[in-house]
């Protein structure tokens, strides 16, 4: 085989492959503006819901006090409205203002921010900025003393002193002066920063799969909080946090991180006296939609509120898209819907009883059907390859966990394709097949007469059949040529082909003509 | 010997962009990256920490020679864009192909001269960015060095500018008129550009420049020694 034939073999599938994926890519992205266009040109506001009694205590916030009555309380920026169980008024003024008498109990978290693994990667996304590092500057007499960059690739921190010199490593054991002495903190989860009172550096809460560290960079020391053991942790809120638990925030709150543990355990670490629980919640709750749980800890008991819906999981809920969508459109929300909140006394040896329940209704309420993306999407998807709509099938039937298949660790290209085809596959299939064998007939008719081999020409009618317009554009991107009367036969022929498909005959030369030479 | 001579005219040409390039990202790199290190800009750096309410995201941080990388970036794909003008659309529009194609050498050595004087051209724009990373490990300058994974992430910017010479390139010897044809492989280069930007491990902004290659050297290739020059 000659060189250049070589590549002609390569380079045709390449530049059929690229063409595609570049009028696939555009074309979505006009389906995708259309249905924007469209959608804005037709958008109506929401009527406003009705009002009434019972939705005025849906949309009021439902607060327990320390001897667990509730308080109804409707926040309306600066003023607070706090009505009781009956919908009567008992204050109403500024937020600061609040009376002792009707201070609820606080289940607020300490941290106000956290960094996720999401992060973590977009920080090392190469993209035209380069990456980013996580630094953490430690400052003495308002000025920068030291600073530690996170290392992404060997799970460990590095200290500098502020003009470069090495300070050292801080990573699972703590400090130490080289690397190899010292060990990775694991696979990152989350990050929280705190800061205390004395000292204006800050500790880094690092939690991994199975362990919970705190990490003074000040003081060049590591700490677990919590260690997980073999299972994982999750479900990390700290309260009244204070990094070295002498200090809480609020005199009135125990200090205390909570965690779930692999088991279903939620497990305590309490400080002011130290103390360690375990319980576990009712395994009923579980099946409820909505079903949250809050805990906090006052200096007299430790308490836990329970909110749910009286909606029923279904079963395979988790399991199943079918069983999910299934669910959603039915609608669940519009209809009238069980509220309940309780709150719990959790006693030394875990066992809850029961305080206080309100129980209210959420009033049915059906909004004005309105048009969104998703209905302009439809139509305007008809011009997507149907091969899009195979694709989400296969994923959506695949017994695998995308999160498992393409796991964080893998590069996010994958998964930005994959969202591709199950945000614009065809909607309206029946629509999107025709207009595909519509464009198949119009590949037919155009190739016909042009057509080099029988076989090729088949693959490019089934390519246009899979890929709708893009592939009727990249078909006659390609294949487009002029075509000729035969002399022989008188059928069409390609003008780019040395024998006429139909009788074989050569392409036409000019008329021999008498040169004269002087 | 007469590839080598190919070579020196093709190498000769491109000198006045290679100087041009080289000499804007100096200045350019320079430049931002000192006014990176001024005290007051490293305190404003990290003042986030002073500040409970911007905790967050803003305790990533760019590198010090994090502007000098920007600079690598934009004038190693406007260098990969100018080169590539001249190499090939040029001698389409002065008609000199003619000429070129003429000599006693088959077309995969004319090819070969000139892929690989633009290859090299990108050499200078590496041992810039290579001086700007040695020089941010001075310490009267810069608090705290880059990591060497920084360097690697220039060294993918440079590799991507060649990139963006070979679309370039494609596209100018590409003689299809259809819509998106001609243009097919600029379109292909910013794909392969927005396919880097969201990868976060060096090996597979690798493969990506690796796959974006041989991509478009096979077209170009294809094309080149297919294709009539009038």
């Amino acid at each position: 085989m000659k060189t250049r034939d070589f590549f002609k073999y390569i380079a045709r599938p390449l530049n059929i492959f690229i063409l595609l994926c570049t009028l696939v890519f555009i074309i979505v992205f006009l389906e995708a503006i259309s249905a924007q266009i469209f959608l804005s040109l037709t958008q109506q506001h929401n009527s406003p819901k009705p009002r009434s009694r019972q939705w005025d205590i849906h949309d009021s916030g439902k607060e327990f006090m320390p001897d667990g009555r509730v308080l109804l309380v409707r926040d309306e920026g600066q003023i607070i409205k706090i009505y009781d169980v009956n919908y009567t008024k008992l204050w109403e003024g500024k937020k600061t203002d609040r009376p002792k008498e009707y201070k609820s109990l606080d289940w607020r978290q300490s941290f106000r921010s956290n960094i996720g693994w999401q992060n973590f990667i977009e920080a090392q996304r190469i993209t035209p900025a380069m990456s980013k590092a996580l630094e953490i500057p430690i400052r003495q007499d308002k000025k920068i003393r030291e600073i530690w960059r996170y290392l992404p690739d060997d799970d460990i921190f590095v200290g500098y002193e502020f003009k470069g010199e090495k300070i050292g490593y801080i990573g699972t054991n703590g400090f130490s002066q080289s690397r190899t002495e010292n060990k990775p903190f694991g696979k990152f989860n989350s990050l929280f920063v705190y800061t205390s009172k004395d000292s204006e550096n800050p500790v880094l809460l690092w939690q991994t799969e199975k362990r919970f560290f705190a990490i003074d960079f000040e003081n060049r020391k590591t700490e677990i909080i919590i260690d997980g053991g073999d299972g994982r942790i999750y479900g990390i809120e700290a309260k009244n946090w204070s990094y070295d638990g002498k200090e809480p925030v609020d005199a009135n709150y125990r200090t205390f991180v909570k965690y779930n543990a692999k088991d279903g355990n939620i497990n305590l670490i309490l400080n002011q006296p130290d103390e360690k629980l375990t319980f576990k919640t009712p395994k009923q709750w579980d099946d409820y939609l909505r079903s949250s749980v809050g805990i906090t800890a006052t200096k007299d008991a430790i308490f836990l509120s329970h909110l749910t819906t009286g909606i029923l999981i279904p079963a395979d809920y988790y399991k199943s898209h079918k069983v999910r969508d299934k669910f959603y459109k039915t609608n669940p929300f519009n209809k009238a819907v069980d509220y309940s909140t309780e709150l719990y006394k959790v006693d030394k040896a875990g066992n809850l009883s029961l305080v206080n329940k309100f129980q209210w209704t959420k009033p049915e309420y059906i909004a004005p059907a309105q048009k969104d993306w998703e209905y302009y999407f439809g139509y305007t998807s008809v011009v997507s390859p149907p091969m899009f709509y195979v694709g989400v099938k296969i994923i959506q039937n695949s017994p695998g966990d995308i999160n498992k298949i393409l796991p964080r660790d893998n590069n996010g290209m994958m998964r930005g394709y994959i969202v591709l085809i199950t945000t614009f596959y065809p909607r309206k299939l029946a629509v999107c097949i025709s207009l595909s064998v519509v464009m198949m007939l119009i590949a037919l008719w155009h190739g016909w007469s042009r057509k080099n081999n029988r076989l090729s020409f088949a693959l490019w009618i089934i390519l246009v059949g899979l890929f709708n317009v893009a592939g009727l554009l990249t078909y006659l991107a390609l294949n487009h040529t002029t075509l000729l009367k035969c002399p022989a036969c008188g059928k069409k022929r390609n003008l780019e082909q040395p024998a006429c498909i139909h009788c074989q005959a050569a392409l036409p030369l000019p008329p021999a003509s008498m040169v004269k030479i002087k | 010997m007469k590839f080598n001579a190919l070579l020196y005219k093709e190498i000769r040409e491109c000198l006045p962009y290679v100087i041009g390039a080289a000499i804007l990202l100096i200045a350019f790199g320079f430049t931002t990256v000192q006014m990176g290190v001024d005290p007051d800009t490293i305190n404003n750096r990290y003042m986030a920490f002073s500040n409970a309410n911007q905790w967050g995201w803003n305790l990533f941080r760019g590198y010090f020679i994090q502007p000098a990388g920007v600079s690598v970036l934009i004038f190693t794909i406007a260098l990969g864009i100018a080169l590539a003008i001249h190499q090939y659309s040029v001698e389409f529009f002065v008609r000199t192909w003619g000429f070129l194609l003429h000599r006693s050498v088959n077309r995969g050595t004319i090819l070969a001269s000139k892929l690989l004087a633009g290859l090299l051209s990108f050499v200078p724009l590496l041992i810039i960015w290579g001086l700007f990373f040695l020089y941010a490990h001075n310490k009267r300058y810069f608090p705290i060095p880059p990591t060497e994974r920084i360097f690697m992430e220039g060294l993918i910017f440079v590799a991507f500018g060649f990139v963006s010479y070979l679309a370039v390139a494609m596209a100018a010897l590409n003689k299809a008129k259809w819509y998106t044809t001609k243009t097919l492989s600029v379109a292909f280069g910013i794909w392969m550009f927005i396919t880097l930007a969201v990868q976060w491990q060096l090996f597979w902004a690798w493969i990506t420049i690796a796959v974006a290659t041989a991509i478009l050297l096979v077209q170009i290739i294809d094309t080149f020694l297919n294709r009539e020059f009038e």
